[in-house]
This record gives structure tokens, C-alpha cells and sequence, in this order.
């Protein structure tokens, strides 16, 4: 089976996994013990006949489940998320909104956890069993045991409370005039308006929530590079390199990093979607107004179309980063196709 | 079509694909004198880990031996005062005593964390059994569902599932028992399928003996070691979790001594540190020695790494 | 630095109005005359402007906007939504920091009121203007108040007493009402019905018809734009975010000393502390009492402790399939008597809170300390076994989800356990339990803030006392026909005697049919930058914005 054939078919997987998804959501949805219609309307829309008999004809509520499931995915074909019942708009138009803060601050965790974690697994793997290699393994250890809303928490009592160095909760300072939006990314925005106050209130907002955020791709990439630079470096290839008398500082940096790092970047796909549903702790405690403090709101308020739709949207991005490794360590390593 | 989702993984990809807090793994790729040296050090940690856990199954077990206070007792007029020697990790906004409630917190994350795993663990190993052995059309639907639960991030579809049920440790715990049992069912699944492969199973099949039998006595033994690892490293997230939902307010409802509650509680009184600090510095230590020991069992466990 | 405003002026509220409803009797005499007290920002017309400041002031205020989702004032509310509305809109009529006992004229110059105390004469100021420029007239009045009954949205209730609102002529404007009402020009104060400039409102879809509910599309515009005669306009809304008001520069009085108000949304009460300190608030309001020590201690920081018309109550069913325990008369009784009130506000609140006797607030008159009901847990008892509950019984308390609600939840779960009652705490979403108690009617027992919408016995007694209204905190509860009775007094009487003595009966009932009651009374605690000036604390719209400066 060739590498074509093998991606088309992870592509064509998607469609009953999409199936799948929306099923799930629409029967977790459906657990609520209310009224659909109670938690597709508000109160006030309730006691309006005309509203009411609006909604059951658009969600087909008189309709059998099937039926009204096929409606739903109708709608989701169209966009149509439902409406919020808090925000009372569209959760769509929500989404929207609250997305591009969500995507600057994964983005920034994944960048601090790239800086932070490629050096220290590289460090670890040459310096294999000494000092550094176990401060990468309690630092690693450290994120898979440390409750993200508890060392943020921390963070913002140390830092922003008592040494006052980093700014407190938010995407920037309340007394800044927000930069116009044109991608909803502040730092961008910011920098596309040449607005350097506003620039260095993001990035230092920024901080924080991307250091507790991207810990945990930290621990993984540098554990990741670690194993793959300790393997690539007993290979024989590096021998060989070694044995013709190449600095060890150049084969590391020429032959056995570049192959190394392969697999670290190949998961970063993943790891950006791993980023979006950490982001609903982290989100929460820094007060930052994206797609994962949405979702939190939404599932205190139980707001269903809300919740939902986050979820569903968080899980498209998921599926579809997995399919994007998954076919990117095909074209990488074909030995896996044969599988 | 079956396998592809599961076995196209390589162990990188797995060790991302399990959950949202990264599990520790001993890189597969490790070198022999690296691996020796590491165990060493594993092992002694295993040990740290052990002699933690056993200290706080004892402090959960002899809490009102322990606690100086009820953990509910209010002494409204003592509110929010800083650690003492009356009170060694300070009072609440309730005028509770925090170190009391640091202790019988231990009495509900760590059970919860427990039940859920073990739950877990008959559960997703015998519906992951049950497919890689029987095959077919239930193989298929058990492992499509896994799949669907899998292609949501676990702490997404656990907010839903417990913010639809309402907030209760009971159904928080049941929210993760849903969204966590696929891995459990297509671990074991993987397992049973390169195991039914060997020659004393095909040759018990070969004498006539009934599926039942073969799965039970041969199969299952050969596979729940790894499940077993699996499993003590997952109750440290299953209790970072169960912490998580409290926080938020989806799981134990007030005046419930819980270490997610108790932080949430602290989460709006930075004058007051001790709220925070100590329950959090608690979940973090057990969390810790739960990752030391199921690190070390991995390596007196995991077939993979036997075999090498 | 502590200061508190007294509210002894409100003791006289029901005498003062009564006898200017006596006064008037028929003849068209202005209550009061366009040139106000010292104070009162009227603004007389020739003052010449003054010179703009240098650099433009924000000011920024703390407050958690989490519960607002619309900033059309007939289609949200809540109190943030009211405060930044009060900005923009302007009511007929006015309450000030001052006197906040009296109405005084605002966008009506005058008012005249019928013999029957049926029908209201608004004489509209002439030379208002709009922020769009458009006149202020009398359709604008009609409009704005019709459109607020009929679009029905949450303040709709506010038209209730409304039967018709006729145009007399261009500044003339005739308010019939259904019934005598001697608080209806206390309800004219409130900031939802403040005055629309009707063309713009109906340039983007606005009607006021009688099918406005589902005809009215204005209400997305509305959300981020204003059309009214305020001192402010407002420029943007972003939900959980911020609400911005920008100064009008087109005001028809007193141009606002700020040239922008912003409206933070605020979650986490310590942060917002230390964004005050640093600067990046101006004013906080709702301090937590737990950091008032903190606030004061800072020398950058001002510290108001504020008597307000606010409370905290406590609501039970009388409903057997909603709780069989608490539909007995006497369980009620029984819990009343075991709370430690006291307790609760000395270290909870740290004293920062008034116990009134039942529902209505201390500083209304005939609310009297005397009356307050000591606590008797042995009385409660008594009761408890009487009503065949000596071993105690399980109910369900919903509560909002705050931080000092789990607190006062936690202290009456401690109370109550004293007399055998466990109480299971429920806390709830704000929207959620909103919709359980006034929607479905299906919490048994709830604790909730109650903020006066204008100021008159009427924002708590019909609310109470009036089972049949589907708004008010009926709790599936047949009230006794006295409690009626003299909740029709207050709400109709137009003789001031007879209704003072209805406010005290009323109270005696309250406490003697125990379905609610108030908990406490907070203080309204406001922590400001030093150099904040121009606060005046207002009930119902919380202070004067444009008067506020640096």
C-alpha cells in the first residue's frame, strides 16, 4: 500500500469520525434533564408561542431523534452553532471572538515550551545521567504533577502580588487603548499599529499564562529530543562520524540533532491542540477572555449551545491536527504504512 | 480498517495522545547504560513515591486521629487567620482550620482517584479484551466509540459531562469513568491481539477449549500488567481531574473538604496565601509520589521493556 | 475617611410624598422649580464652557459585569446595565446623592398630579437635546416608555402601573395610571425609563407598537450605541468585558467632567484591589468587606462606607411538593429564629451591614430596630417539635455561586444544625437559579441580593407581598389576605398615616408568615484613587457620572 492511498484513506475516516462527534455531542446534549426547547430558548423567548413554534420547526423538535439529529448537523453545516444563552448571540459570533485570544496564548506557550524545551532535552541527552539531565526530569515531573490552576495561581501570587514584577490577570493593562483589531491577536495588532505601549502590555500579560500553559509541552519536548538524541547518537552513522575525527560539537549540531528533531517537530501539531484544551484551566484563572474561559462560563451556566459548540469545535481541531501528524509521519516514515 | 487508528501510533505519538497532563514515560528509546542508570534512580524515587502514597493513605485512613479540628467546624469569629501554632496551616473564610481540611481531603481525592482508576480498570480492560478477541462487529463499534470519545480532549468532554449532569463528586467521578475508558479498551485491545497471536493460545484453540476460558486464563494475565502500569500513573491525573472539576464548581459541592475546592475557595483571597497553598501543595505531593511509583512500575512491569 | 451617608431624609419618604400629592390635588402646581438646591447638577443654559482639559480623563470602574448580556435599557436588568444606562438615558426625573428622599425635575421641568392619583402632567424641559442632536419632545416620552411595555423584555414590569401614555403637545406629555399609586414618581427615577430619542431608536428598527416584542429589532444597535440626552454615550459593550461611555459633547447641561467612563468587568476582588492600587482602576466599587483594611491602609486610596436600601434575603416555599418541612408555617418560623444574624454580620461581613427586622431596609420609615426578633434557638426548637420535626429534616438551599454566599450558606448550614435542620448547599449559576426562582418557581429555598430599582416601600412590599404576581418572589406561596391588604396600602394609599401603619403591620405579618426575609443589609463599600472626586453614592444608579473627575 503506498503512501497515497493510505493518506486518502485517514482522509475518508474523517467523515464517520465527524459523524461520531457530533452524535456524541448531540446525545450529551440531550442528557441535560430539562426541556430541549428549555435549553434551546430562554426564558422570556419560552413563553412566546410564535418563538417557540420558531424553534421546534428549526431544530425540528417534533420530529423523532433521528430526524432531529440530521437537523442539527444540518445547521452545523450552515454554521449555525446555536445561540448562546448567555450572550444571547450567536455562539458562532462567540467563537469568533474569544478564538484569537485562545490561539495568541497557545501559540505563546508553544514557543516558550520549543525555547525552554529543545535546549534542555538536548542538554539532558548529552549530559545523560548528571545534573542536568535530572533537572530536566524533576522539571518534567514537576508539570505532569503540578494542577494547572493551582500553579497559576501561585504564579500570579508570587509574581504579579508580592514582587510585582508581571502584570496581573487579562490580556492587557485595563488603562491601555486597545490597539484596532484586525486579527484579534493583540500582539499583532498591536504591532501592526505601531503601538509599542500597547505591544509590551501584551507580550508581559502574556507571560505568565504561557509559562504555566506550555509547561507541559515543555516536560514532553524535552523528553521527547532526549530519547531520539540519545538514540540517533548511539547509531552508527555518529560513530562513524566520530571515528573520522568530526568535533563532537558539529556532529551533534550537523548529523544528529537534525534527525533528532524530527519526531519533536512532527508532534508539534498535535501538541498545539493539546495547548487549546489545556488552555481551559489556564484561561480561567488568568482571566483571559478565549475559546477555554468561554467554555468553562459556559458549563457553570449551563449554557448548552455554549458548551457545546466549544467542545465540538475544540474536538474538529483535534481530530484534524491528529490526521495532520498521522500523515505527516507517513511521508516521513513509510514503514508505517505497511502496518 | 479496525487497526489503523490504533496501531499506526508510534510510542511519541502516544505518549501525546494520552492525556491533557502529560504522563511521565521512560523514553522507549533509551539507551541500555542510560536505561541502567535511570532505574537506579527511578527506583529510589519508586521508593520516595511509595513511602509518600503510604503516608497519605495512613493520614486519610487515621484523619480524625490526625486532624486537631473537624473539618467543618466553623469558628466564624477566627476567620482567615495566618498559620499558628493553634492553627498550623491557618484558618479559612469559615474560620475552619485548613491543615483539618488538608487532611480529610485525603479521604475523598484519594478514594475518588481509586475508584475511578479501578473502575476503569475492570472496565475498559474487559470491553478492550472482549473486542480484541472477539473481533468483528463488536470490535468495530466498541473501538469507533472509543474513537469518538478519544477525539475529544478529555477535560472538554468532562466539563460537558459533568456541567450537564450538575455538580457532584458522584457524577464528576462518572464523567471521568466515561471519558477515560477508551484508553484502558484499546490498550488491552493491542495487548490481546498480539498475544492471541501466539502459539499457546492458537494451540488451547486448537484443543477445543472455549473462548471464554482461553480469554480469562491465558489472555488476560499476560495483559493486565500493562494496564497496571497504566493505571498507577493515571491516578495522579484522575486526581489532578476530580480537583479540577471542583475548582470550577462542577464537582464536590461546599462544605466538602476537597484540595480543588479548597484552592477555588482560596482563589479570590491572595491576602490570604495559606487557603491556596496548602491543599495545592498537598494534591501536589500525592500527584508526585503517584508519577514516582508508576514510573518505577513501569520499568518492573512493561513488557516492552522486558523484552528488550 | 469613613463616610457615611445618613438616610435619615428617607425616614420621612412616605410623609413628604403624601403630602405633596395632598398639595397638589388637582392643580397644576410644579412640584419644584427648575432652579434646584446648590448642589444638584441643573444646568442653568447661559454658562459659558468651560476650557477642555489638557489631557483627556478616563476613568475606569471595577465591577463585575458578568450578568449583562444587553445594554438596551428595555431589554436587560441588572444592575451594571442600569449603571451604564443612568450615563446615557436620562429619567423624567431624578433622585441625587444629596436628598435621595426627593424627586427632583430633571428632563420634566414640572409635574402635576390628579385629585384621584390617577394622572401624572410631565411638563418636559424645553432646550434638551439628544446626543444625535434631535429635540427632546413628548412622542420621545411616549415612545420610550411604550416601547419598554411592549417590546416585554425583563424591565417590562416597570409599565405595570402604566395604562396609557398620552402626547399633549410637543413638551406635554399625560401618564394614566391604572390605579392610585403615591410611588409612581419614585419609579419615573429609574434608569429604565429613561427617555429614547425615538427617530434614531426607529431608524434602527426600534418600534413601540403593541407587537414591538417581535417586531422591535433595535436591540443589537442598542447594545453598542445610545440614543439619549446623558452626559455620555456609549461607544462599545463587549460582554464580560467592558462597557466604554464616552463623554457627549453635545450635552444640553453640565458637560461631564470625564471624557471617558469605562465599566471593567472584574471578577476576583483581590485583583481588582491591586489594580486599583496601581493605578489601573480609579474606583471599585463592592469592595470586599474582608479587604476594606487593605484598601484603607493605602495612602493612595479612599475608603466611603455607604448606608444603602440593599438587601441580602432569604426566601422559603410554602409549596408541599417543592418541600414538605418548609411549607409548614412554623418550620419557617423556626429557622428564622436559629439564624445568628448577628454572627453572620460581625465576622462574615465584618460589621459592614445592617440587620433590619424582615424584608424592608432600615433607614425606610416605620422600619424600626424594635422590631427586630432576637434570636431563640430554643423557641425554634420548641417549634420544630411542634411541627413534628424533633429529629430535624434535609432541604435543599440554592444560593448564587459567590464567594460570600458560600459563606453565608456555610453559616446558616452551622446555625441550623444546631436545631437539627441539615441544609444541603446548592450552589448555583446567577443565571440558572434567576431562572429557577422567577422562571420555573422550582427552588424551595434561595438566598439572593435585592437591589431597590427606585426607592418607595413598593420595590420590596409588592414584590413580597403580592403572591400572584409572576415576578414577585411568590415562591408558590398562598400569602395571608392581611398581608395583602396592607400591601394594597402601601401601594395605594394615598394617606400617609394609614400607610405607615400598613408598613408596620405589613413587617409584623412578614415576620409572622416567615416565607422571606432579609438577612442583612449591607454597606455599599467603595474603595477610590485619591484623586477621584465628585462621588456621590445614589441607590438604584449608584452615583452621578458626570459629576466624577480628577
Amino acid at each position: 500500500m503506498g503512501i497515497a492511498s493510505h493518506i486518502v484513506r485517514r482522509l475518508l475516516l474523517i467523515f464517520p469520525m465527524l459523524i461520531g462527534v457530533t452524535l456524541a455531542i448531540f446525545v450529551v446534549s440531550h442528557l441535560v434533564p430539562a426541556d430541549p426547547l428549555a435549553v434551546i430558548l430562554d426564558q422570556k423567548a419560552m413563553s412566546n408561542p410564535e418563538q417557540r413554534q420558531a424553534a421546534i420547526d428549526k431544530w425540528g423538535l417534533d420530529s423523532s431523534l433521528p430526524e432531529q439529529y440530521l437537523r442539527y448537523v444540518l445547521n452545523l453545516a450552515r454554521g449555525d452553532l446555536g445561540v448562546s444563552f448567555r450572550s444571547k448571540r450567536p455562539v458562532a459570533q462567540d467563537l469568533r471572538e474569544y478564538l484569537p485570544a485562545t490561539i495568541e496564548l497557545a501559540f505563546s506557550a508553544l514557543a516558550f515550551a520549543l525555547l525552554a524545551g529543545l535546549p534542555l532535552g538536548i542538554l539532558a541527552a548529552l549530559y545523560s545521567g548528571r545534573w542536568v539531565d535530572h533537572l530536566a526530569r524533576v522539571i518534567s515531573l514537576l508539570g505532569a504533577s503540578m494542577p494547572p490552576f493551582w500553579s497559576g495561581l501561585m504564579a500570579l501570587y508570587v509574581f504579579y502580588f508580592r514582587l510585582q514584577v508581571l502584570p496581573g490577570p487579562g490580556r492587557i493593562s485595563s488603562r491601555m487603548v486597545m490597539p484596532e483589531t484586525t486579527t484579534g491577536l493583540l500582539v499583532v495588532d498591536s504591532l501592526l499599529a505601531r503601538n509599542g505601549a500597547a505591544l509590551s502590555s501584551a507580550l508581559s500579560h502574556l507571560v505568565l499564562p504561557a509559562v504555566i500553559l506550555g509547561w507541559f509541552s515543555l516536560a514532553l519536548i524535552a523528553r521527547i529530543t532526549r530519547a531520539s538524541l540519545l538514540e540517533v547518537l548511539g547509531m552508527d552513522y555518529i560513530r562513524t562520524a566520530h571515528a573520522k575525527g568530526l568535533y563532537a560539537r558539529q556532529v551533534i549540531v550537523v548529523h544528529a540533532l537534525r534527525n533528532a528533531l524530527i519526531p519533536t517537530v512532527t508532534i508539534l501539531g498535535l501538541e498545539v491542540s493539546w495547548l487549546l484544551a489545556g488552555s481551559i484551566m489556564t484561561e480561567t484563572i488568568f482571566a483571559w477572555p478565549g475559546i477555554g474561559k468561554y467554555a468553562v462560563d459556559a458549563a457553570r451556566t449551563l449554557d448548552i449551545p455554549a458548551l457545546m459548540g466549544t467542545a465540538l469545535v475544540i474536538a474538529v481541531v483535534f481530530m484534524l491536527s491528529s490526521l495532520l501528524v498521522d500523515i505527516l509521519y507517513a511521508v516521513i516514515d513509510p514503514r508505517i504504512v505497511e502496518v | 480498517m479496525s487497526d489503523s487508528q490504533a496501531d499506526s501510533r508510534t510510542p511519541e505519538q502516544t505518549a501525546t495522545s494520552s492525556r491533557s497532563w502529560p504522563r511521565i514515560r521512560s523514553g522507549a528509546a533509551d539507551t541500555p547504560w542510560r536505561r541502567a542508570l535511570g532505574s537506579l534512580l527511578r527506583n529510589r524515587m519508586a521508593e520516595v513515591g511509595g513511602v509518600i502514597m503510604l503516608l497519605w493513605c495512613v493520614i486519610a485512613l487515621g484523619a480524625p486521629l490526625i486532624a486537631p479540628y473537624d473539618p467543618q467546624y466553623q469558628q466564624i469569629e477566627s476567620r482567615l487567620l495566618p498559620p499558628s501554632g493553634e492553627h498550623l496551616f491557618g484558618t479559612d473564610e469559615l474560620g475552619r482550620d485548613v491543615f483539618s481540611r488538608v487532611v480529610y481531603g485525603a479521604r475523598i481525592s484519594i478514594p475518588a482517584g481509586l475508584i475511578v482508576v479501578m473502575v476503569e480498570f475492570v472496565f475498559g480492560s474487559l470491553i478492550g479484551a472482549l473486542a480484541g478477541y472477539l473481533g468483528g462487529i463488536f470490535d468495530l463499534v466498541v473501538m469507533r466509540v472509543a474513537d469518538v470519545t478519544m477525539s475529544f480532549p478529555p477535560i472538554v468532554l468532562a466539563l460537558a459531562i459533568a456541567a450537564v449532569l450538575g455538580p457532584s463528586l458522584q457524577n464528576a467521578i462518572i464523567a471521568l469513568i466515561l471519558v477515560w475508558w477508551p484508553e484502558y479498551a484499546r490498550l488491552i485491545r493491542g495487548q490481546v491481539l498480539s498475544v492471541k497471536r501466539r502459539e499457546y493460545v492458537m494451540a488451547a484453540q486448537c484443543l477445543g477449549v472455549d473462548s471464554g476460558r482461553i480469554l480469562f486464563r491465558h489472555v488476560l494475565p499476560n495483559v493486565v500488567s500493562a494496564s497496571l502500569v497504566k493505571a498507577s500513573l493515571d491516578m495522579g491525573n484522575i486526581i489532578l481531574f476530580i480537583a479540577a472539576l471542583s475548582f470550577i464548581g462542577l464537582g464536590v459541592v461546599p462544605p466538602t473538604a476537597e484540595w480543588g475546592a479548597m484552592i477555588s475557595s482560596g482563589r479570590f483571597k491572595f491576602y490570604s496565601w495559606w487557603l491556596t497553598a496548602f491543599p495545592g501543595l498537598a494534591m501536589l505531593s500525592a500527584v508526585l509520589a503517584l508519577n514516582f511509583i508508576g514510573d518505577g512500575m513501569r520499568d518492573a512491569l512493561d513488557p516492552r521493556v522486558l523484552d528488550r | 475617611m469613613k463616610k457615611t451617608v445618613h438616610l435619615f431624609f428617607v425616614l420621612l419618604l412616605a410623609v413628604t410624598l403624601s403630602a405633596v400629592l395632598a398639595a397638589c390635588g388637582g392643580t397644576a402646581e410644579p412640584t419644584q422649580p427648575p432652579a434646584a438646591p446648590a448642589d444638584t447638577p441643573v444646568p442653568p443654559a447661559d454658562t459659558p464652557v468651560p476650557p477642555p482639559p489638557a489631557e483627556p480623563v478616563t476613568l475606569i470602574v471595577g465591577f463585575d459585569i458578568q450578568a449583562s448580556s444587553s445594554m438596551d435599557p428595555h431589554q436587560m436588568f441588572e444592575l451594571a446595565g442600569a449603571m451604564a444606562d443612568y450615563a446615557a438615558y436620562e429619567p423624567l426625573v431624578k433622585i441625587t446623592a444629596q436628598d435621595f428622599s426627593t424627586p427632583v425635575p430633571w428632563l420634566a421641568e414640572s409635574w402635576d398630579i390628579s385629585a384621584d392619583g390617577l394622572t401624572y402632567t410631565f411638563h418636559l424641559r424645553p432646550g434638551v437635546t439628544f446626543s444625535s442632536g434631535n429635540p427632546l419632545t413628548a412622542e420621545d416620552v411616549r415612545f420610550s416608555w411604550m416601547r419598554l411595555k411592549n417590546k416585554q423584555g425583563p424591565p417590562s414590569w416597570f409599565m405595570g402601573w402604566v395604562a396609557d401614555v398620552q402626547v399633549m403637545d410637543d413638551l406635554t406629555v399625560n401618564v394614566i395610571l391604572h390605579d392610585p399609586s403615591p410611588g409612581f414618581i419614585m419609579v419615573a427615577t429609574a434608569p429604565y425609563l429613561g427617555i429614547m430619542d425615538s427617530k434614531v431608536v426607529q431608524e434602527h428598527g426600534g418600534s413601540a407598537d403593541e407587537d414591538s416584542a417581535t417586531t422591535d429589532t433595535a436591540t443589537p444597535w442598542l447594545d453598542q450605541n445610545s440614543a439619549g440626552s446623558g452626559p455620555f454615550i456609549l461607544t462599545s459593550f463587549t460582554p464580560k468585558s467592558e462597557v466604554v461611555l464616552e463623554a457627549n459633547p453635545t450635552y444640553w447641561g453640565e458637560k461631564a467632567k470625564a471624557d471617558r467612563i469605562i465599566l471593567k468587568h472584574v471578577e476576583d476582588p483581590t485583583t481588582a484591589l491591586q489594580m486599583l492600587q496601581r493605578g489601573d482602576l480609579d474606583l471599585l466599587p463592592r469592595l470586599d468587606p474582608d479587604l476594606v483594611e487593605e484598601a484603607k491602609a493605602d495612602p493612595n486610596l479612599q475608603v466611603d462606607v455607604l448606608e444603602t436600601l440593599d438587601i441580602t434575603y432569604m426566601n422559603m416555599t410554602c409549596d408541599p411538593t417543592l418541600s414538605v418541612p418548609l411549607s409548614d408555617v412554623r418550620v419557617r418560623q423556626a429557622i428564622l429564629l436559629a439564624l445568628d444574624r448577628d454572627g453572620l454580620i460581625q465576622s462574615g461581613l465584618r460589621g459592614y451591614a445592617l440587620k433590619p427586622p424582615s424584608i424592608l431596609p432600615l433607614g425606610l420609615a416605620g422600619v424600626e430596630e424594635s422590631m427586630i426578633q432576637p434570636r431563640d434557638v430554643e423557641r425554634a426548637k420548641a417549634l420544630l417539635k411542634e411541627a413534628g420535626y424533633e429529629n430535624g429534616f434535609t432541604e435543599k438551599f440554592y444560593y448564587p455561586a459567590r464567594p460570600l454566599f458560600d459563606l453565608v450558606g456555610a453559616k446558616i448550614k452551622n446555625d441550623l444544625a444546631e436545631v437539627g435542620i441539615n441544609v444541603e448547599l446548592q450552589p448555583t449559576d446567577y443565571s440558572v437559579l434567576v431562572s429557577m426562582t422567577w422562571g420555573e418557581h422550582t427552588a424551595p429555598w434561595v438566598i439572593g441580593n435585592w437591589y431597590p430599582d427606585y426607592i418607595d416601600y413598593t420595590i420590596y412590599t409588592d414584590y413580597w407581598g403580592y403572591a400572584s404576581h409572576d415576578w414577585g418572589a411568590n415562591m408558590r406561596c398562598e400569602v395571608p389576605p392581611e398581608l395583602e391588604a396592607a400591601t394594597d396600602i402601601i401601594s395605594h394609599g394615598l394617606d400617609s398615616a394609614e400607610r405607615l401603619q400598613a408598613v408596620k403591620d405589613w413587617q409584623a405579618i412578614m415576620l409572622d408568615f416567615a416565607y422571606g426575609t432579609t438577612l442583612y443589609q449591607a454597606n455599599e463599600l467603595i474603595a477610590m484613587r485619591k484623586e477621584v472626586t465628585g462621588f456621590g453614592y445614589i441607590p438604584v444608579v449608584y452615583t452621578e457620572w458626570g459629576q466624577l473627575g480628577r
